[in-house]
């Protein structure tokens, strides 16, 4: 039998928070008492015209948390990944000091851009400043892998260490490379997540130019709803076997039973719900159970024409007559489309809906789609009993994932 | 250069960049047809947009604001129509300024 895996530490950083608890706070915030996570871009100033709204991190200092000799090789991705990371590791109580240790433990993962603050700044300075030099940390911290390296090296993390991405899937396959390499026995303990932190001129220009930006908000399956809010942030989930953690008393806050991955083969932009059906399928096969297993979906839901109503009809191509049980939400409406954190942002969040026995809303759910029939627990969080819940995140080039956590329940 | 000569250079040049995207002889087909029926798929719409924005120096409003404001980018027809709307609007606000 397959060895069972589970969560031991999280840790978050978004527009909606700066660590978990927060973030919970923003999931399930039904009288609307925190402030706007969606709001004005104020990292630079927008064209007139282009999309001007964003989900950015509150109130971030850098020099708050990092010194001036680390910011010169932290990208701005970097240390959400390292905030992210250590608020999970302190949670798991682990520490690598043991040579056995930091060897079975990997570290994955992934940002759909990286260093892309890096990349904009330098290029200014080179073609709008007129320098001649770059810096010489340019390369080492616009690194995709930049963030990866960085946390096995301040942990001393020794077991594999990489990268994934894949867009908006990024993390989603972090994730799942990790479940791998911990049930094939090639490691103990995953670090494991994604960050991402594209909030640029350039970065937007080119977003622009695609026309799926929203100008105002996000309404994800709302028949209003205009385009999808960019955000950024990072999110670590600490994996272990489930024997490990047992034999360490760990605390344990959710299992993951079961992944799926797929590629569409279609199209750079456009999503095929064949391919959203194989990820939800392949992850159902995985975990041995049945579709109606599953209480709640939190959805990939990006608040795009495209994609919500390819998702809603995938999601009843695979549940066909308990699609209308299921609690399906997109929480990006709360942080944004953080890109390469995406999926472990909301794998956090699926893993508080089981803690909770809650689903997170959809907010701004203003308008019935016939396209969109499902129901998206508008606006409002509502109690639920959840035993599994599902993570999509699909990816622009039709890469798919798809992540079921189940609530852990220990023997007595 | 008045109103009508303004528009048939527009509609000649939108013509022009449509062309680039499809196999259709648009001469050949009913612009009030659909961009679908045409050869024009979401995605090629989307780089049309950025020609006609480049070519016309216009910024052409999202889907949501267009159909706030009433227009729609369904047939050539329409896509001439916004294009003509906007570079006129571009027009008056440089005589505007001038004056």
């Amino acid at each position: 039998m397959s060895k069972r895996i589970v969560v031991t530490g999280m840790g978050a950083i978004s527009a909606a928070g700066n660590n978990v608890s927060h973030f919970s706070e923003y999931l399930f915030d039904n009288n609307n008492k925190l402030i706007n996570t969606i709001a004005p871009i104020s990292l630079f100033t927008p064209e007139p015209h282009h999309a001007s709204m964003a989900a950015e991190v509150k109130n971030y200092d850098p020099a708050k948390n990092f010194s001036k000799a680390e910011l010169k090789h932290f990208d701005r991705f970097t240390q959400f990944a390292l905030l992210a990371t250590d608020e999970a590791i302190t949670q798991s109580k682990l520490a690598f000091n043991d040579r056995p240790l930091a060897q079975r433990t990997c570290v994955v993962h992934g940002t759909s851009i990286g260093g892309q603050e890096t990349i904009e700044q330098s290029y200014s300075l080179l073609f709008e400043s007129d320098k001649k030099r770059a810096h010489p940390f340019t390369v080492p911290k616009l690194l995709p892998s930049s963030a990866t390296s960085h946390i096995s090296m301040k942990y001393g993390i020794k077991g594999p260490a990489f990268t994934t991405s894949s867009a908006c899937s990024s993390s989603g396959h972090a994730l799942i490379m990790s479940v791998l390499m911990l049930r094939s026995n090639m490691v103990d303990v995953a670090i494991t997540g994604g960050a991402e932190a594209c909030i640029t001129s350039g970065n937007f220009h080119a977003w622009d130019g695609l026309r799926v930006l929203s100008h105002d908000t996000c309404r994800p399956f709302s028949a209003n709803r205009s385009g999808l809010i960019i955000g950024e942030g990072a999110a670590t989930l600490v994996l272990e076997t489930l024997d490990h953690a047992l034999a360490r008393g760990a605390d344990i806050y959710g299992e993951i039973v079961g992944v799926g991955m797929s590629s569409d083969a279609h199209n750079m932009i456009q999503p095929l719900a064949e391919g959203a059906e194989m990820a939800m399928n392949a992850a159902l096969q995985d975990a041995d159970i049945l579709p109606s297993d599953i209480a709640y979906i939190n959805a990939h839901g990006s608040g795009t024409k495209q994609n919500d109503k390819t998702e809603t009809y995938a999601i009843h191509q695979v549940f066909k007559a308990h699609a209308p049980q299921l609690k399906v939400s997109s929480t990006k409406a709360i942080h944004g489309h953080v890109l390469g954190a995406g999926a472990a942002l909301e794998s956090i969040a699926s893993i508080l809906a089981i803690e909770k026995q809650q689903c997170p809303p959809t907010k701004n759910f203003k308008e019935n789609d016939d396209e969109c029939n499902l129901d998206y627990v508008p606006n409002q969080a509502q109690p639920h009993g959840i035993e599994y819940a599902m993570s999509n995140s699909f990816a622009f080039g039709g890469l798919n994932t798809c992540i079921i956590f189940k609530k852990y329940i220990p023997k007595i | 250069m008045n109103t009508s000569n303004v528009s048939s250079f527009t509609k000649a040049k939108i013509i022009d960049i449509v062309s680039e995207y499809t196999t259709e002889d648009l001469k050949q087909v009913s612009h009030s047809d659909s961009l679908d029926s045409i050869g024009i798929d979401s995605l090629s719409l989307v780089e049309i947009i950025f020609d006609l924005e480049e070519a016309f120096d216009i910024n052409i409003p999202s889907e949501n604001e267009l159909e706030q404001q009433g227009f729609n980018l369904s047939s050539l027809d329409d896509v001439v129509t916004l294009v003509e709307s906007l570079v006129q609007q571009n027009i008056q606000n440089k005589v505007d300024n001038n004056e």
